[in-house]
């Protein structure tokens, strides 16, 4: 038992991203007390939640990297994870597109390799790729199939692996920034903990899964021999009542930068733009620019030219923490033991996580902790399904259980005020407006939550006990409204 | 007006409780229809309006300035006289083309409702951050100004302290005033336009008269602040609407509105089937207020974005008429079919279609058109209804602003009409 007045585990992982909360989930049928430490006031809110939610299959990675070993492996391990977990996935395949001799002779090599990486492909001439991606530029020469790349739901395989993990008894310690390690100078030096702006708290091994702030907190005890560098990726959303503009994503040939910009449809029947690499000075530095936005936008009609004049609802950027060896670092810190890395996680870093969450947890059974399952912690959790994924009989019954069922709140996207309050009470509680977003996509649709956020404000306080002016977007200091108006500041 | 209701038949069900629902339902129990439904989201009806607490509403259509919730107030009355049902707090998923409607609230649950005839009154809804695309970051602080309208009148909430409004539409105008009152310093209007979006008595009662800068030719560039936004960079917007870099500015606030246009609800509309104008961003409509898709009519803002309620309740209460007329099988849409086409100065004109001689009293035919100009034409100008190389009228205004729409009653022309199949209206100025 893990006693919470000495704040002490057997393991805690920094960062609740998809490494942090996938390896939290699969080291929470052990028997160990775990914790998750995460600056944002919920999961998947830093790198995870802005990328395009492809599966790659491997074909972009050199071949004995790392990166090849866990992409191919994970990518095999993908559905049965979402399917276990209740998450969709569905392995659209995706295209690469070439458009001048050059670009062939990288399409030709990109097949090798991924022979090599044992990745299926299948080359198309032009009526080939029209056949399958009929808006697809009818300049491209040549173009490469990736058969085995999918499509999923990021933020749902986040939030529903992190509540596996809390319904197994793993702590979620969130909006709680992890500023340092603890380290026991009497011995070998080894990490004995992490501290925080409030307390210390005890381990016997940490995890950093922290993204961008890796290296930070490596270097809260010791030199590295690496950086981290932020690369800003620029996307824009496409209104779903635009249609299906393409069957699975489009890619260009790839950069030394990155996999490129790409048309990719999504999950929930938009289709989003990007993103571009661009260095970031500011780890923090999520905003959009024009320039890039525009840059964007050419990159996309060159590969889908129907893309243009597409009615657009949202722009965002994502940072991804990526390191010169251009490999993962999975491992001990050389010379601090206790202080376990998982980093420099950047694409196909979400393809790679469920390869990545076994392969750490074995080397964790190989050298710190004895691994035996535990009887009590069950291997089956599936996320509670969105009320506008039932199909008629099952609405129905949800109704007729619970009446919020039939209220909907979010009118873009269709969900529903028991949506929200299942959300509200979840595992792991979505208690800020992003929070219920990521969750259950509420205001992610072409009024951007102008409709909803009234409402949603009401039924956190309903329901969360929080008080109107207190509501929070995501971090401390992201109120949304600023108090009460004068008639109504006498009254409540 | 009856709250709950059984039925899952009606002759007619209208989409939207608001101006333009419940004028509509006036209509069409006027016209005779036998069985009348609203359906509203809302837990009351009366729809923007009820959040529109100021004056400015009604002078046309009672002859008196009433606040939003006064003149709702007015047709809720009208509404409750008559025997029509009203389904609150409920949400339509969906239309059929066969007018089957699929809704769900919390009493209900999900249920089909089948129509014999349908009335689109579902208003519209504002253009976002997303929809113009301001770079930045997305921080918390940022409204449309409707959304901040609602949060402060309806929920006793304010959106903040320091605040720049983008746009000049009226919603924009009304909210910077608003805030004033509420102790929030509003440190600028900020209009992309070299001219304002909203009304003039909005420039003059609610910017003027409070002191508040109104930067023309200028836009938002920049949105800065991680958690709760911290301050925008705004820029000059030069002819072409490019943007000036020695206008570049950087104001601390810790709140923006956006008041950047508005935008007819009409995504069921689409579920539907009903031919949608990408002008006016709604259906094509008649000047029975009739779609072009059988017994589906449309009034309000839905069809279009209208300056003033009152016209909202004239041309709803149209739609709703002769809905009552077709599902009795009294509407004549036998006349003839007239095209109507913007010419020169002209944005957009709805209703697109004319139906005129036929059976239908005059009165019901309606040729009233609502007319939108491009840019401020602030001479005398002359409007011009041709046919060809015909000129068949020509009407005289002393000016003609985007933000005001004109209102052209042809009846006095319909004779002079018959048998055309398209005419066109341009705009002259007169110097």
């Amino acid at each position: 038992m893990k006693d919470k007045i000495k704040n002490q585990y057997d393991i805690i992982i920094i960062g609740a991203g998809i490494t942090g909360c996938l390896i939290a989930r699969e080291l929470s049928f052990y028997g160990l007390d775990i914790a998750v430490f995460e600056k944002s006031s919920y999961v998947c809110s830093g790198q995870s939640k802005a990328n395009g939610a492809i599966v790659h299959a491997g074909h972009n990675e050199r071949p004995g990297s790392l990166k090849a070993k866990l992409c191919v492996e994970g990518n095999k391990r993908f559905k049965d994870l979402c399917r276990n977990l209740g998450v969709y996935f569905k392995r659209t395949g995706y295209t690469l597109l070439a458009f001048d001799s050059e670009e062939l002779m990288i399409l030709k090599s990109l097949e090798k390799q991924s022979k090599i990486n044992g990745v299926r492909t299948k080359v198309l001439d032009v009526a080939g790729l029209i056949d399958k991606e009929p808006n697809a530029s009818k300049e491209a020469l040549s173009a490469l199939h990736i058969v085995d790349a999918g499509l999923t739901d990021v933020f749902r395989l986040v939030i529903a692996a992190a509540e596996h993990a809390a319904v197994n008894g793993v702590d979620f310690i969130l909006g709680t920034e992890v500023k340092g390690l603890l380290r026991d100078l009497k011995g070998n030096g080894r990490v004995s903990g992490v501290i925080t702006t409030e307390s210390v708290w005890k381990a016997g091994l940490v995890i950093n899964c922290a993204g961008v702030d890796a290296d930070t907190i490596i270097r809260s005890v010791t030199d590295t021999d690496f950086k981290i560098s932020a690369r800003k990726a620029e996307y824009y959303i496409i209104d779903k009542a635009e249609g299906n503009i393409c069957n699975g994503a489009i890619y260009p040939i790839p950069t030394p930068y990155g996999k490129g910009c790409a048309v990719i449809p999504t999950v929930h029947g938009n289709t989003i733009l990007g993103g571009n690499s661009i260095l970031a000075d500011d780890r923090e530095d999520t905003s959009t620019s024009s320039k890039e936005l525009e840059d964007v936008l050419a990159q996309s009609e060159k590969l889908v030219p129907a893309v243009k004049g597409k009615k657009v609802i949202a722009q965002f950027s994502g940072l991804r923490s990526s390191v010169e060896s251009d490999d993962y670092i999975i491992g001990q810190q050389p010379g601090v033991p206790g202080l376990f890395n998982v980093v420099g996680i950047d694409s196909p870093g979400l393809s790679s996580s469920p390869a990545i969450a076994s392969y750490v947890k074995d080397m964790i059974g190989e050298s710190y902790f004895d691994l035996k399952k535990d009887p009590e912690k069950t291997g089956q959790y599936r996320i509670k399904p969105l009320f506008r994924n039932l199909d008629m009989r099952e609405k129905k019954e949800w109704i007729k259980h619970d009446r919020r069922f039939g209220r909907i709140v979010c009118r873009c996207e269709n969900i529903t005020e028991g949506d929200i309050v299942s959300a509200i009470h979840a595992p792991i509680p979505a208690l800020t407006a992003d929070a219920i977003k990521f969750k259950t996509w509420a205001g992610t649709g072409r009024c951007q939550g102008a409709f909803d956020i009234s409402r949603i404000i009401t039924i956190l306080s309903d329901e969360a006990g929080i008080k109107p002016p207190d509501v929070i977007k995501r971090g401390r200091g992201s109120n949304i409204v600023t108090g009460y108006t004068r008639d109504f500041s006498g009254q409540k | 007006m009856e709250k709950r209701s059984n039925n899952s038949n009606y002759d007619i069900a209208i989409i939207g409780a608001g101006p333009a629902g419940l004028a509509a339902a006036v209509g069409a129990h006027e016209a005779g229809a036998g069985s009348i439904l609203i359906i509203d989201r809302e837990k009351y009806p009366g729809g923007i309006l009820q959040q529109c607490i100021h004056p400015g509403f009604g002078l046309i259509r009672f002859k008196e300035e009433l606040t939003g919730p006064e003149y709702a107030h007015a047709y809720i009355e009208m509404a409750k006289k008559k025997n029509i049902d009203l389904l609150l707090d409920t949400f339509v998923y969906s239309i059929s083309e066969d007018k089957n409607i699929l809704i769900s609230n919390a009493s209900d649950g999900l249920k089909n409702i089948e129509a014999g005839a349908v009335v689109m009154a579902m208003g519209c809804r504002e253009g976002t951050r997303g929809s113009i695309f301001i770079p930045g970051f997305r921080p918390a602080g940022i409204f449309t100004a409707g959304t901040a309208q609602r949060l402060i009148n309806i929920d006793g909430l304010m959106v903040g302290k320091k605040i720049v409004i983008l746009g000049s539409g009226d919603i924009g105008l009304i909210m910077a005033r608003r805030c004033t009152i509420e102790d929030a310093k509003v440190e600028a209007v900020v209009e992309k336009m070299p001219y304002p979006g909203g009304l003039n008595k909005n420039i003059v009662q609610c910017i003027d008269d409070f002191n508040i800068p109104l930067l023309l030719s200028h836009t938002v560039t920049f949105i800065d602040g991680k958690e709760r936004i911290r301050g925008v960079e705004i820029a000059g917007v030069g002819s072409n609407g490019e943007i000036l870099d020695s206008k570049r500015k950087y104001i601390e606030c810790d709140t923006l509105l956006l008041s950047i246009g508005l935008i007819p609800e009409n995504e069921l509309s689409r579920g539907a089937g009903i031919p949608l104008d990408p002008i006016t961003g709604g259906p094509y409509i008649d000047n029975m207020m009739h779609t072009e898709k059988q017994g589906f009519f449309a009034g309000g803002n839905v069809v279009q974005v209208y300056d003033l309620v009152d016209y909202v309740s004239e041309d709803s209460y149209t739609a709703g008429f002769n809905a009552g007329l077709y599902i009795q099988d009294k509407l004549d849409m036998k006349g003839d079919k007239i095209i109507i086409e913007s010419g020169r100065y002209i944005r957009s004109i709805a209703p697109g279609i004319l139906r005129i001689g036929g059976q239908t009293p005059a009165k019901d035919q309606k040729p009233v058109l609502s007319i939108r100009v491009e840019k401020p034409l602030m001479d005398s100008i002359r409007l011009s209804l041709s046919s060809g190389n015909n000129i068949i009228a020509n009407m005289r205004r002393p000016y003609a602003v985007p933000s005001e729409m004109i209102r052209l009653d042809l009846s006095k022309y319909t004779a002079k009409l018959a048998g055309k199949k398209k005419i066109r209206i341009d705009i002259e100025e007169i110097h």
